[in-house]
């Protein structure tokens, strides 16, 4: 039965349902958007990567690997449109990370990778000696 | 679809006392039955020279019914949550919790979830209802079948349980002094959802039960 009240309710509830789509569509952000932050948090993660292979070299060999390929990770290197990592030793047992990222950080815990500015990023890091 | 038990009677009987079909379909449509039904009643029997009526076999439709209220009633629920999800994100967007420890991340996750879930729910939902409500209206003595009922009243009982637990959650947080905006707009927020699928199911119960006696 196709009342006429049945067909308000549905339209009602249509332009509340499509209203919320739409705000959260708005807060979510366009899928490009989406797409640049999820790549920004596979970077600030494989360099978290990368540090605790550089932590454990130093473990077993007492000294900084010459580059990123001595640790012979399963990582790419170069995944986003032939973006390297950087890798630079600064000291006996301070080296750097470096790489861009496409959007600044939300808010996220300080000191991590995961906090970063937008463009190109430098983390220096001291080795941690003990696990 | 169900056929009146009263109308196949009559129809069986009638045939019995040898009443030509035609005379049984004008009987029937001067005491106001559809053409459609009387049709649909005549052919539950075959046109076999027999003395008592001889009954065509028929299909029992009860379990296409169960999967049209089945999906009706899971889009439903599927939708009513994931919109009821949707409107606390915008509230806690609104009025951020100081003791949140969410990430921005999480909340995104979330919302493009509960997006998601909506733009497939939600016309599968209103597309079921149509169908549903369609085939009422063509067949009204589908307002009796058993499935529809118990699907209905399930729907209803669902329904009730989310208010009771809502209003619980509202007394006991009155009680204990924590009634901030942000608690009470989600309150009111499962309040409205799933007040308006208990009305909306319990007229459309009412309005069966009023075609029963009538």
């Amino acid at each position: 039965v196709n009342r006429p009240s049945d067909r308000a309710l549905a339209i009602v509830v249509s332009v509340i349902v499509v209203a919320a789509i739409a705000i959260g569509v708005a807060l979510v952000g366009s899928p490009t958007e989406a797409r640049l932050r999820r790549l920004d948090q596979r970077k600030a993660r494989d360099l978290d990567f990368i540090a605790n292979a550089i932590n454990i070299y130093w473990r077993e060999h007492s000294k900084l690997p010459d580059s990123i390929e001595d640790l012979k990770l399963q990582l790419p290197y170069a995944p986003f449109a032939g973006e390297r990592y950087e890798y630079r030793v600064l000291g006996s047992a301070k080296f750097e990370l470096c790489a861009r990222f496409d959007r600044p950080s939300e808010q996220a815990p300080y000191g991590t990778f995961l906090t970063h500015d937008r463009g190109r990023q430098c983390f220096p890091r001291e080795v941690r000696k003990t696990p | 679809m169900a056929l009146a038990e009263e109308l196949v009677r009559f129809v069986r009987e009638a045939l019995a006392r040898g009443r030509s079909r035609t005379e049984v379909a004008d009987a029937l449509e001067q005491a106001g039955w559809g053409r459609d039904q009387v049709h649909r009643a005549l052919d539950a029997f075959a046109p076999i020279d027999f003395p008592v009526p001889v009954p065509r076999p028929r299909p029992s439709l009860s379990a296409r019914q169960a999967f049209t209220y089945l999906l009706l009633f899971s889009t439903l629920y599927f939708g009513a949550y994931h919109l009821g999800s949707l409107v606390f994100q915008f509230v806690d967007w609104a009025r951020p919790d100081p003791a949140t420890s969410v990430t921005a991340e999480y909340v995104r996750d979330s919302i493009r979830f509960s997006v998601s879930a909506l733009v497939v729910t939600m016309p599968l939902f209103l597309y079921m209802s149509m169908l549903t409500n369609r085939e009422l209206a063509a067949d009204p003595n589908q307002r009796t079948s058993p499935v529809r009922r118990w699907l209905t009243y399930l729907t209803l009982f669902i329904a009730a349980c989310v208010l009771i637990g809502d209003v619980t959650t509202l007394v006991y947080s009155l009680l204990g002094g924590e009634l901030t905006t942000r608690f009470v707009l989600k309150v009111v927020t499962v309040a409205v959802i799933a007040g308006t699928s208990f009305w909306y199911y319990l007229s459309a119960l009412r309005r069966d039960e009023q075609r029963i006696q009538a």
